[in-house]
């Protein structure tokens, strides 16, 4: 246990000091300690009424043993000696802890949870993040064609007519079953015939011979009369050369550019406004001006509101306020960052060196000279690092507040997860990780570069 | 630029009496000394005739102009004519040494085009002129950071200069300097002074660069001055009294 000498005081009773201390905090302040003695009531009582409130008075039953310590602590600091409060401070945590971990309902979710078909569901995604939807290997090759159906009998009609196009038949045999006849594919294909009615329904696979050309019989699956579409899909290797990205990576990258731009809105918008607003939120500039400390309480104030709000919880309100989209998102970063970055400047102003901001004054320079040229010199390369970390920062943030409503690629890939589609998602989340491990690295040696 | 300091007080926050009650009168075109030892009040005095401090009370004026009382564009005016070297050299290390110079012309041009770095040319040739002048104008371009101590002080010399002054103060211009370029800077204040009439008060730690520069010597302790006149007078004696009875006098050649 630390201990440290006690100022000298007027000698005091050692038990005068036990017994006053069982009430609590008594016999500290019979020692001259009034503050710790305040404190061990504050503490108590506090802890007391957040017992109450969560529902668990009995709870307060162990801060018998805060109470034990504070007699014990007051009879060391009647004989010269002050103890470490290494026991209340480890009492009141885990008591908290508890009350904590039963209030906010952890304990009755743990037991709820199904582990195996939570695991199965995270093996989707993991296997899907080996296999993400990158590339377009195949072309689609397809052909419709109707088939036709009345109480009397099955006929089917090509759709398509054109020379070079692929082309399906369909001829009904005997027995009820139809015989689908293709041609005009990519020879040596795989493929398959769907019914396009209420939801696909696959009839067959088909294999193209060397002319391109298949045939495939199956059971007439229509009961009803009616025109019914039937399609038949091939899918068209593309050599090596041919290959591009798929359509999955290709709005995965639009929007990604969109949330990078979103991020970089963000950061600009929150430069220009919280520059020159910090120079009065730092308080060695405000003082050198007119009801300066109104000036550096408002500004200040303004910028700690806004940094304390989380820019996700704007984008909430700002897609209620002007639609659900990229505004709402640039808004929100925006917003906030007119708080962090106000913050982080004025922060940087403080600490420049006074010397040249005292120098520049001394010339007869007015306000605004004396931060452009003794501040703003001075405060460059952090400002730089800083609105550059904001930016880093923002990307991630702008991710996130997709999911929100905030437009971006965070929009997209809430969308995939909730379709299950795991393979595009995995596409929408490697793109992530690699633009932010980009933007942090790209950050970092700026930052280097500049402090 | 005549000064004229009556009943000066500077009681700090935390109240310490760092001036006690300060009469002097400096003629125009003096090259004045303060000496004493650390916290005897020597900067404070420095910083009250400009105001980067604000006395307690007392008056102080220049050339029957009174600073005390002056207003914020008025005292603006005055520091204008007022050069300002300081033991730290107090440069914009960042800034060009040019760039650093042309402070000196803050107090004279327009708000706007000096915000966006445009000085009118007369003011960049001054600006050069004195960077000539003290031997540095060939690292004009140059980051501030990028000079040696003494370059350092010579440049605040000449944004000093380049204010076209009336009164240069000097606050330990040369305490963080080696001794053979203290002499230099302390030449060219000499030279401002005796060729421009610039009056000058400087402080100064070693008492023989009082002797060696200065018309006149003012001594402060715990905020009074306990000596004033000519560098000759201060005998071993007065130097006991000035600095303390163990010390013992150090000569800077």
């Amino acid at each position: 246990m630390r201990t440290s000498p006690v100022k000298p005081e007027p000698a005091r009773s050692p038990v005068a000091a036990t017994l006053l201390s069982i009430a609590p905090g008594l016999g500290q302040i019979y020692c001259g300690q009034y503050k710790r003695g305040l404190a061990i009531l504050a503490v108590l009582l506090a802890q007391i009424g957040v017992a109450v409130m969560a529902g668990m008075p009995a709870a307060s039953l162990w801060l018998i043993l805060i109470w034990l310590w504070n007699i014990a602590d007051a009879w060391g600091l009647a004989t010269g000696r002050r103890g470490s409060p290494a026991i209340p401070i480890v009492v009141l945590t885990l008591l908290n802890l508890a009350l904590c971990w039963r209030l906010s309902e952890i304990g009755t979710q743990i037991r709820q949870v199904d582990l195996p078909s939570g695991l199965a569901n995270a093996r989707n995604l993991v296997s899907a993040l080996a296999q993400p939807d990158v590339l377009r290997t195949s072309d689609l090759q397809t052909a419709d064609a109707n088939l036709i159906v009345t109480k009397s009998e099955v006929s089917g009609r090509p759709e398509t007519f054109e020379k070079r196009r692929p082309r399906l038949n369909l001829i009904p045999t005997d027995k009820g079953r139809i015989t689908a006849a293709g041609r005009g594919f990519a020879p040596g294909a795989q493929g398959a015939v769907y019914l396009r009615a209420g939801g696909d329904k696959k009839l067959a696979d088909v294999a193209t011979d060397r002319s391109g050309a298949f045939r495939v019989t199956f059971a007439n699956p229509i009961r009803l009369p009616g025109s019914y579409w039937v399609q038949a899909e091939v899918k068209k290797p593309l050599p090596l050369l041919q290959w591009r990205m798929s359509d999955t990576l290709d709005q995965s990258l639009k929007l990604m550019r969109e949330t990078v731009f979103l991020a970089f809105i963000g950061t600009a918008v929150a430069l220009i406004i919280s520059f020159p607003l910090s120079f009065l939120a730092a308080r060695n500039l405000a003082a050198q001006i007119p009801a300066g400390w109104l000036l550096y309480s408002v500004t200040r104030s303004a910028f700690n509101i806004l940094r304390s709000i989380e820019a996700l919880i704007i984008a909430v309100v700002m897609a209620i306020i002007v639609g659900i989209g990229p505004l709402a998102g640039a808004l929100a970063l925006s917003i906030h960052g007119i708080g962090a970055l106000g913050k982080l400047y004025s922060e940087a102003i403080e600490s420049v060196e006074h010397g040249p901001i005292e120098a520049v004054m001394s010339t007869g320079a007015n306000w605004l000279q004396v931060v452009r040229f003794g501040a703003v010199p001075q405060v460059v390369p952090q400002f730089i690092a800083f609105t550059m970390y904001r930016w880093d920062i923002n990307v991630r943030m702008a991710t996130v507040i997709g999911l929100v409503g905030g437009g971006g690629i965070g929009n997209l890939l809430y969308s995939y997860i909730n379709g299950l589609q795991w393979e595009k998602a995995a596409t929408a989340i490697w793109l992530i990780a690699i633009v932010v491990m980009l933007m942090d690295y790209a950050s970092a040696v700026i930052r280097e570069r500049v402090v | 630029m005549a000064l004229d300091i009556a009943q000066l007080r500077k009681v700090y926050p935390d109240g310490t009496v760092a001036l006690d009650g300060i009469d002097l009168l400096v003629p125009d075109g003096q090259f004045l000394a303060v000496i004493g030892l650390s916290g005897s009040g020597k900067s404070t005095l420095m910083r009250c005739i400009n105001r980067l401090i604000e006395p307690t009370s007392g008056t102080i004026t220049l050339d029957g102009i009174d600073v005390t009382s002056a207003n914020r564009q008025e005292l603006r005016r005055i520091r204008g004519q007022v050069g300002m070297i300081f033991q730290q050299f107090n440069l914009v290390k960042r800034s060009s040494v040019l760039t650093n110079t042309l402070a000196g012309r803050l107090g004279y041009v327009d708000t706007f085009l000096s915000l966006i770095n445009w000085f009118p040319s007369k003011d960049r040739e001054l600006a050069m002129l004195n960077l000539t002048r003290v031997g540095i104008a060939e690292k004009a371009e140059q980051r501030a950071d990028t000079l040696s101590g003494g370059q350092q002080q010579r440049v605040g010399i000449a944004r000093a200069l380049t204010q076209k002054p009336k009164l240069i103060l000097a606050d330990e211009p040369v305490a963080s300097l080696d001794p053979a370029t203290a002499h230099s800077i302390l030449d060219y204040l000499e030279q401002a002074n005796k060729q421009d009439g610039i009056t000058v008060v400087c402080s100064l730690h070693f008492l023989s660069l009082a002797r060696r520069y200065a018309d006149r010597v003012i001594a402060l302790k715990a905020g009074k001055i306990v000596f004033d006149g000519p560098p000759d007078e201060i005998d071993d004696t007065r130097f006991k009294e000035i600095y303390g009875e163990g010390a013992e006098e150090v000569e800077v050649t």
